[in-house]
């Protein structure tokens, strides 16, 4: 079991790694200029102030060694600033991850919450009205885009019914009910989005399951059928499940870029968005690396847990 | 006599025949996006064609906006743009993906680790995401975003074509081509790439799904296609501002994102069903 | 009908199965009827198509969903098991009927200990508790010849070779000491070293328990070897049924007859083509009208095209044919087998 951890955790850092590498390349490889995007113009600036800005942000260094030196300054906790607004990066992303961080924390534990018993009760009994009515729900909910849900619910409760707020943020720590007051359409958006591709998932790898041989011998132990549900079919779909938990886990962090930015959350999905309308590619990369350890270090956790319940999992071990 | 639980009487179900729907769906949308502008008597940047805000009526299907432009005009315009740019994206995705797949599978070692791990790692970054990233350094430009697009989605698809080509190459009849003394990348192309079609239907059409979402979500943001072009993303922007003259704005462009998403997802789970079925014996 | 001294075990009258086809179903079982008595050792011999299998599962209802049991009735311990509800249905299974499965690589959960798996199917059916019910199991395990059992409890299915998780299937079926165990094709997926000692171990737990087993095979020597009596299937029904050594030494039914005849044993003579049934058997959906055996039958007439055979009895032994293979003993004051039904 330490092996196998040990080898998954060098498999994740170098992942993470090698994605840091291809954002820096994507950004620095490219046709428009930051130094310009700062200056707001394209055309008309003096090329010698260019050069001596660029030569400043140490743009005129061979990619490698500005790669090297963003990832010690990375190491030391330094991860530059904005081009926007020369505040240190680290301390943006400081000030807005936790909003990001609860965001996201809520809308999975929403998604779990309503995915489980729904897809439990598509598959209690194969091909009853429920299944097929969850089935439906499952692949129109799907085929509805995160910005349209988060446009639906806004434009049915706020705009319409006036229930809830459309817009805005409040700390935790000032107000905690209408922090959650704020939080409910975000998070809602993001698990109805999130939740038709659990369900989808499991109900699949349980009617996979439920053909598998052990299922027959447990029926024929006079198993009833909650029992043969939970303790053999949901058992043995356990694994999947929680791998595409994992996923979607990354699928929410893309997700708060939308979320934050119609539901107006500070958090570092919006971040990301207006660093990229900016082109201010010192936050941009710093977020996006941030987001991608986040999301590996997720998929790191899952895939111990499953080497916990599975033992096939450790044992056979490769990654495909 | 008593009726037996376990003892039936009565019909069986049919299969049902969603795929056709799906498809018919699908085929209209296409249709009317691409030829539709040619036949409909209002344009699409025409301000003034009627009143503003209108609701749905005889004149003008889908209403008009704040400037009086007719929405069905819009609407068409801007699905030809997200036709395009989804059918264009998911075929780079498909022939990026299918060639990057078929590599790793075909000669193993140490290429298919590298090709694999540039996979994880473009894996790692949610799309959404790297498209921030893709745009700020490329701008979106309608080309620009296909390519962007096509390049997000391939690495998906590559690691599900080298999983079923790895299969194949495992399978029987591959073996015995190779006994007979032909290369790998010989057999791959003349026996497994047929065999391969199946895969590449069912993720080509999870993957016009994929692009079209990617692409109006990043309309909506912002960051996809820019005024003057219009896509359907664009339009929802657009209509979200001006939900309080007109429901209508919002609700039109809604309804046809989600049907033809829908027909999308519905067809790729059918298609899904059979191949599996094709390959079961 | 087959006369005996005491009420059956387990009686089955007229079971009719139906299987999906493109459009529409079709009869797979089409009348199957047999009695069983308790502690008695009864094979069901059948090629694919047969219908053997199908069988099995309907005495437990456990067939997949889109197959259905069309008509039929089955007595155990004097209920119709067809008339349960879901719930009783599951109280019988595994108490009084239980079921020994064809592969046991998949049979047991990979995910569950071996120990988990025998203590969960002694609570469902007692109200032992989990210490007494592992105790039970290490006996269970112990009795099966699994050595140093109380170890492989914590097993995993993963850790034990095919013939051990086959005896574990077996530990887990008669844990529950039922009336009668279905053993599937038992054997079928191991080396024929271990096929031997699990027929000999499942011979002997039977025998001290008392359980009367049906053996579903396609396999005549293996049923023989095991079973008392025999009935062979064709085509969705039973075309004949005898105690083992007589249906070896005198079968009657022509199928049964050419089987035999085309199995290679250690003094067949090699030097002579080996005789082989021409043809397939007939699959669900293709079964003709009349005798299903028409199309592969050495002497099939009119008679044999035109009406279906009924199974008659006679001494002990039945058989579903017109014209019989009777050796010349036999044919003294018998009655052959059915005669045509008149139009």
């Amino acid at each position: 079991m330490g092996r196998f951890i040990v080898t998954r955790l060098a498999w994740s850092a170098m992942i993470i790694v090698a994605s840091s590498i291809l954002v820096f390349l994507v950004l620095r490889v490219l046709p428009s200029d930051p130094v310009l995007a700062r200056l707001g113009a394209s055309t008309g600036v003096d090329p010698e102030v260019i050069a001596r800005l660029r030569a400043e942000a140490g743009l005129d260094d061979p990619i490698i060694s500005q790669y090297l030196s963003w990832l010690g300054g990375v190491l030391h906790g330094d991860l530059g600033s904005s081009y926007a607004s020369q505040i240190p990066v680290a301390q943006i992303i400081a000030e807005r991850l936790p909003v990001t961080l609860e965001l996201t924390f809520l809308a999975m534990l929403t998604v779990v919450l309503v995915s489980i018993p729904l897809a439990l009760a598509a598959v209690f009994r194969g091909r009853s009205i429920a299944d097929k009515a969850i089935g439906f729900l499952t692949s129109l909910g799907i085929s509805v885009p995160l910005f349209v849900v988060s446009l639906i619910l806004i434009l049915v409760f706020a705009s319409t019914l006036g229930w809830l707020p459309s817009r805005g943020y409040v700390p935790l720590t000032e107000d905690p009910v209408q922090n959650l007051k704020l939080m409910i359409l975000p998070v809602a958006s993001l698990a109805f989005a999130a939740s038709p591709l659990l369900i989808r998932h499991m109900r699949e790898s349980m009617s996979e399951a439920e053909s598998e041989p052990y299922v027959r011998t447990a029926v024929g132990k006079g198993a009833v059928r909650a029992r043969v549900l939970l303790q053999h079919i949901l058992r043995s779909s356990l694994v999947p499940t929680l791998t595409m938990l994992g996923l979607i886990v990354g699928y929410t962090l893309a997700g708060t870029v939308v979320a934050e930015y119609v539901f107006g959350l500070p958090g570092i999905g919006s971040l990301a968005l207006e660093a990229a309308l900016k082109r201010d590619y010192a936050v941009l990369q710093s977020v996006v690396i941030l987001i991608v350890f986040m999301f590996v270090i997720t998929t790191l956790i899952v895939d111990i847990v499953n080497g916990l319940i599975d033992p096939r999992v450790r044992v056979g071990g490769q990654r495909d | 006599m008593t009726k037996k639980p376990a003892v039936e009487n009565g019909p069986l179900s049919k299969p049902a025949r969603r795929i056709s729907f799906g498809i018919i769906v699908l085929a209209v949308t296409a249709l009317t996006c691409l030829l539709g502008p040619l036949l409909w008597h209002f344009e699409a940047t025409q301000i003034g064609a009627g009143l503003p805000f209108l609701g749905p009526g005889i004149e003008h299907p889908f209403g008009t906006d704040d400037l009086g432009r007719d929405q069905l005009a819009r609407l068409m315009v801007g699905g030809r743009i997200t036709v395009i740019v989804a059918t264009g994206s998911a075929l780079i995705s498909i022939l990026i993906g299918v060639i990057w797949g078929v590599l790793a599978a075909a000669r193993r070692g140490w290429m298919d680790e590298v090709l694999m791990r540039t996979a994880d790692a473009f894996m790692a970054i949610p799309q959404i995401v790297f498209a921030l990233v893709f745009v700020a350094a490329f701008g979106s430009s309608i080309l620009t975003l296909t390519f962007i697009i096509g390049v997000l989605l391939a690495p998906t698809t590559a690691r599900i074509v080298r999983s079923v080509a790895m299969s194949e190459l495992s399978a029987d009849y591959a073996v015995a081509a190779r006994a007979c003394g032909l290369g790998r990348m010989r057999v791959m192309a003349t026996e497994i790439l047929p065999n391969l079609l199946p895969t590449v239907r069912v993720q080509a059409t999870i993957n016009v799904a994929a692009a079209i979402i990617l692409e109006a979500t990043l309309s909506f943001i912002g960051l996809g296609i820019q005024p003057p072009d219009a896509s359907w993303g664009t339009l929802l922007l657009q209509g979200y501002g001006k939900f309080y003259n007109s429901a209508w704005l919002v609700l039109v462009p809604t309804i046809w994102i989600v049907v033809t998403i829908w027909a999308l997802t519905a067809t790729s789970e059918s298609l899904h069903g059979r191949s599996r079925r094709e390959t079961a014996t | 009908m087959n006369t005996s001294t005491s009420d059956p075990l387990l009686s089955v009258r007229d079971l009719q199965i139906g299987v999906p086809l493109d459009h529409g179903e079709t009869m797979a079982v089409r009348g199957v009827s047999f009695d069983l008595q308790p502690g008695a050792r009864l094979g069901l011999v059948g090629e694919s198509g047969s219908g053997k299998s199908l069988t099995a599962l309907a005495l437990m209802r456990m067939l997949p969903p889109s197959v259905r049991i069309r008509a039929g009735e089955v007595m155990l311990n004097g209920r119709d098991l067809m008339t349960l509800t879901p719930r009783q249905m599951c109280e019988v299974r595994g108490s009084e009927i239980a079921m020994i499965y064809q592969n046991p690589m998949a049979a047991l959960n990979p995910v569950l200990t071996i120990g988990d798996q025998l203590v969960e199917g002694l609570r469902i059916h007692s109200s032992m508790s989990r210490s007494t019910a592992r105790k039970r199991a290490v006996e269970l395990l112990g009795d099966v010849g699994i050595p140093d059992p109380g170890n492989r409890m914590e097993s995993h299915p993963y850790q034990l070779s095919g013939g051990m998780r086959q005896r574990v299937v077996i530990a887990m079926a008669l844990s529950c000491e039922p009336s009668v165990i279905i053993a599937d094709e038992p054997t079928t997926a191991l080396d024929v070293t271990t096929q031997a000692r699990i027929l000999a171990l499942l011979r002997q737990l039977v025998s001290s328990h008392g359980t009367a087993v049906i053996l579903i095979s396609h396999d005549l020597e293996v049923a023989a070897e095991f079973c008392d009596e025999i009935q062979v299937m064709y085509a969705g029904r039973i075309v004949e049924r005898s105690p083992s050594a007589d249906l070896f030494a005198n079968p009657r039914h022509p199928y049964t007859k050419a089987l035999l005849e085309s199995s290679c044993v250690l003094t067949t003579d090699l030097t002579r083509p080996i005789p082989v049934i021409p043809g397939q058997p007939p699959q669900p959906g293709s079964f003709p009208a009349g005798c299903a055996f028409q199309a592969r039958c050495t002497q099939a007439r009119e008679t044999c095209i035109d009406h279906d055979p009924v199974l008659e009895w006679d001494h002990g032994r039945a058989v579903a044919c017109y014209f019989p293979h009777l050796e010349p003993s036999e044919l003294a004051g018998s009655v052959a087998g059915g005669r045509p039904l008149d139009d």
